[in-house]
């Protein structure tokens, strides 16, 4: 659409049509800081950051004001690395980091549970007789049941196994 | 007389008359047979027959005085001892002490598709005002690591959606000891305690709100009662073959489960999904012990819902089948493959239970429901057998002159007699036992005037006549692979496939190949011999043959969703919730639609273990869930810090599933490489990652 003839009226028309950005350009950013207008790596470095925030899990102009200024205190012209290192700082002096993860609703630890606190009971298999007859025979002959061809329960290293899972919890 | 004493004085003396249904006509049926054998059974091979033969005889005949007893029970209408009988009308849990915990136990499952299935269930008890009576939870048992970030995911999405947090709960375990039955377990050591029973889902069930409030309802009006089944019906069906599962199912599944608690009452089996179960006797006395010694048949019982409702029998409390109970369903496998690869994992299952049948405590009926799901495989080798030994008779009596004069002394000599019109009779009594009770089930649909249901009366018995052809050529090929899933386990042998399923598309010819090449064989071969010895003999062989012969493209063919579509079209294999779809499949369809969330980064719900290192919400999420206090040994730090630095230099796609675990179970080690992975600078690396475009392409 051709601003010079479209329908705006007059007074949201801009003065020229839209410039194409130039290096080193300047102009006044948000923070009052004169910047220049980025080059590719300063524009890979923004983008990096806003990819970041916006993976976050937070309102848009908050993740935004981060990116804004953890840009301003490096400028755009450093490495992604080191753009990275200012947006986790800005993050961790909002308490964004590790306890309160991004707008989760966890607790100070920065621990979400998924379940509820366990209620813990045991759950033992009984022993089974598979060889009724063998045990009748050794009580007739010997007063005493047979143990042989039990199916048995879980021996302790796999019961220790099967609790082993809660030693996180 | 008490409830308990009545249903079981009931139950023996209908046990004893089936048992007398099913061997008196199996003895005549093999005295038929040895008279109508050319040499009276002289001979061992015919001996061998007759024994084979009365048999096989006796197991078809379960199944059809189960049947005749269903259409007995659906005629009267109902069956006193029906366990929701008592039921009130309102569907209330005034009791506010009772809770249930509905169990999705779920191993490397298609995340949408269970929750999906999870949202139309607690939408449909959300809509009996009920609810909060009910828990939900997601017990993951899923080894890969791209399942495991995904449906973490796809929780924490779904409970902030529905305002779900702390009704619907996630777990996963870190081991897999004893799988489903293992997984069940462990929830029961950790929270059966807070709850009175447990709804025990398959990750592709689906139950209605009212039918589980039914079930609670049921169980508190009979303490006595441990287990309550529900008979599941097969939905969503698209290929050919499990479109013909769909349709017998829906017309013949009622009749069979009717007669099915006709003869079982109280001493039913539990199917492993769909029941609902008391948790206090189960965790007392369900819990399954490990068998001795090595081989397929030893270490973890792997059908393990037969002896879990043999344990809770043998301890005092019923396992009901609740026939009556509608709005259940599951889904079937959509190839014969996938069929038969879940069939060698049952049969492995059931041949385990012989080694319990003598256990001491067991009621007689589970013993014989062991005999019977071993006979389930079982059969087929008996089959095979008899066929094997009919084809050498046949071949026998043409390439081996007769004996005239035996070593016995006759006056006259002995002339072989063969009595064709015997042989029709005896395989006239074989058609009427597997095909009347299907006309009976029809029958009564139609008399119900429920036939619009399966598109009217004309197309509900071309139904039943394409479900009757294509069960006949599948019937080979089934019998030759659960013969071989038999002596495989009993030998030890271990026989494994991996088919790919991809996305409906049905099994390839490639892959049909593969699995049936040696069937194809088989029935040429068979097929080929017996025509050049025994011409006379191949019609009577012909659909055995046939079925093997042609089961590369059966099994192809059968598989396409195209197909069952065209069929559909026809008005073939239709079923009543395709003609007018319950609330619940309805919802589920359109659960199944919904879109993904929107997220900015181009990374696949599939790629959970670049999803976790990189989005980081999604980073959040996983530290969050998983963040625990381990120490690690100086070597197994070293490991992770290599596994870091390998995975950063090389990309994810150079890290093997272990080595994604282990990166995902170490909240240091996965936030370190999600740092170092954001300060890589734009290349082929971070492209790896999915930070910016690849530019090399």
């Amino acid at each position: 659409m051709n601003p010079e003839t479209s329908n705006f009226p007059a007074e949201g028309r801009p003065d020229r049509p839209f410039a194409l950005s130039r290096p080193s350009e300047e102009c006044a950013g948000p923070h009052g800081i004169e910047e220049s207008l980025p080059d590719e790596r300063g524009q890979r470095t923004r983008d990096r950051v806003l990819l970041y925030v916006r993976g976050m899990d937070i309102p848009p102009l908050r993740s935004l004001a981060f990116a804004a200024e953890s840009l301003s205190r490096t400028g755009p012209a450093v490495s992604q690395a080191e753009a990275m290192h200012s947006l986790r700082e800005v993050l961790r002096e909002e308490g964004r980091m590790e306890g309160r993860q991004y707008g989760l609703e966890d607790d100070e630890d920065g621990k979400l549970d998924s379940a509820p606190p366990i209620n813990r009971r045991s759950m033992i298999a009984e022993k089974l007789d598979r060889k009724p007859w063998l045990t009748a025979l050794a009580r007739l002959f010997f007063g005493r049941p047979a143990i042989s061809g039990d199916a048995t329960p879980p021996t302790p290293q796999q019961e220790k196994n099967a609790q082993g899972e809660h030693r996180h919890d | 007389m008490t409830e308990k004493l009545r249903w079981a004085n009931a139950a023996l003396r209908r046990r004893f008359c089936l048992l007398a249904l099913i061997i008196l006509p199996s003895l005549l049926a093999a005295r038929t047979m040895y008279l109508l054998l050319p040499h009276k059974g002289d001979e061992n091979i015919e001996l061998a027959m007759v024994g084979l033969f009365g048999v096989l005889f006796a197991w078809i005949s379960v199944g059809f005085w189960t049947a005749l007893a269903g259409v007995w029970v659906t005629l009267r209408g109902y069956d006193r001892f029906t366990v929701t009988l008592s039921c009130p009308e309102a569907l209330e849990l005034p009791n506010p002490e009772v809770r249930t915990a509905i169990l999705f136990p779920v191993y490397n499952e298609d995340v949408k598709s269970f929750m999906a299935g999870i949202r139309t269930v607690l939408h449909s008890l959300r809509g009996t005002g009920q609810a909060s009576r009910f828990d939900i939870f997601i017990l993951s048992d899923s080894t890969n690591p791209e399942s495991w970030v995904a449906e973490e995911e796809a929780w924490h999405e779904f409970c902030r959606e529905e305002e779900a947090f702390g009704q619907v709960f996630y777990r996963r375990r870190r081991s897999n000891l004893s799988r489903k039955s293992g997984n069940i377990a462990d929830f029961c050591r950790r929270w059966g305690a807070n709850y009175r029973y447990m709804i025990v889902y398959d990750a592709d069930s689906l139950m209605r709100g009212a039918t589980m409030i039914r079930m609670v309802q049921a169980m508190e009006l009979h303490p006595s009662v441990g287990i309550l089944q529900t008979p599941p019906k097969a939905m969503n069906s698209r290929s050919l073959i499990s479109r013909v599962q769909q349709f017998a199912n829906h017309l013949y599944g009622p009749v069979f489960a009717a007669g099915l608690h006709y003869w079982q009452l109280g001493e039913a089996q539990y199917w492993g999904h769909n029941a609902i179960i008391r948790i206090e006797p189960f965790m007392a006395h369900c819990q399954l012990p490990r068998l001795p010694g090595k081989g397929p048949l030893s270490g973890e019982i792997l059908s393990h819902d037969f002896v879990e409702s043999a344990l809770m029998r043998k301890a005092g409390y019923g396992v009901w089948l609740a026939y009556e109970l509608d709005g259940s369903w599951e889904e079937t496998p959509p190839t014969l493959i996938d069929e038969l690869i879940r069939d060698r994992r049952w049969c492995q299952g059931n041949l385990q239970h012989s080694r319990l049948i003598f256990a001491h405590g067991f009621f007689p009926t589970h013993r014989a429901l062991f005999v019977n799901g071993i006979m389930s495989y079982g059969s087929a080798l008996l089959w095979g057998l008899f066929l094997i030994i009919s084809s050498l008779q046949a071949i026998v009596e043409i390439l081996v002159p007769p004996t005239y004069f035996p070593s016995t002394r006759t006056l006259f000599p002995v002339w072989p007699t063969w009595y064709p019109q015997w042989a029709l009779t005896l395989l006239s009594s074989t058609a009427v036992l597997l095909f009347l009770p299907k006309l009976l089930a029809m029958l009564l649909v139609i008399s119900k005037g429920a036939a619009r249901g399966f598109g009217g009366v004309w197309s509900m018995s071309c139904g039943v006549l394409g479900e009757i052809v294509v069960s006949t050529f599948l019937a080979p090929v089934r019998m030759l692979f659960h013969s071989l899933f038999v002596v495989t386990t009993l030998l030890g042998w271990r026989v494994t496939w991996s088919a790919q399923n991809r996305g409906g598309t049905g099994t390839s010819w490639a892959d049909a190949f593969r699995f049936h090449w040696w069937g194809t064989l088989l029935g040429f071969a068979w097929g080929g011999a017996i025509w050049v010895v025994n011409p006379g003999f191949f019609w009577w062989l012909s659909p055995i043959v046939a079925g093997l012969a042609l089961s590369i493209p059966l099994s192809v063919w059968s598989s396409r969703a195209s197909w069952g579509e065209t069929a559909k079209h026809w008005g073939l294999f239709l079923t009543p919730p395709e003609i007018r779809a319950p609330e619940e499949i309805a919802a589920l369809a359109e659960n199944l639609r919904r879109p993904t969330p929107y997220s900015p980064f181009l990374l696949s719900r599939r790629q959970g273990f670049i999803r976790a290192v990189v989005i980081p919400s999604v980073h959040a999420l996983h530290i969050a869930l998983n963040r625990h206090q381990r120490r690690y040994s100086p070597a197994q730090v070293k490991r992770m810090q290599k596994l870091e630095a390998e995975a950063l230099a090389k990309g994810p796609n150079a890290l093997d599933r272990k080595a994604k675990s282990a990166i995902l179970s170490d909240p240091a080690s996965l936030h370190r490489l999600h740092v170092q992975v954001w300060e890589l600078e734009d290349g082929p690396q971070a492209a790896q990652w999915g930070l910016c475009p690849d530019e090399r392409e």
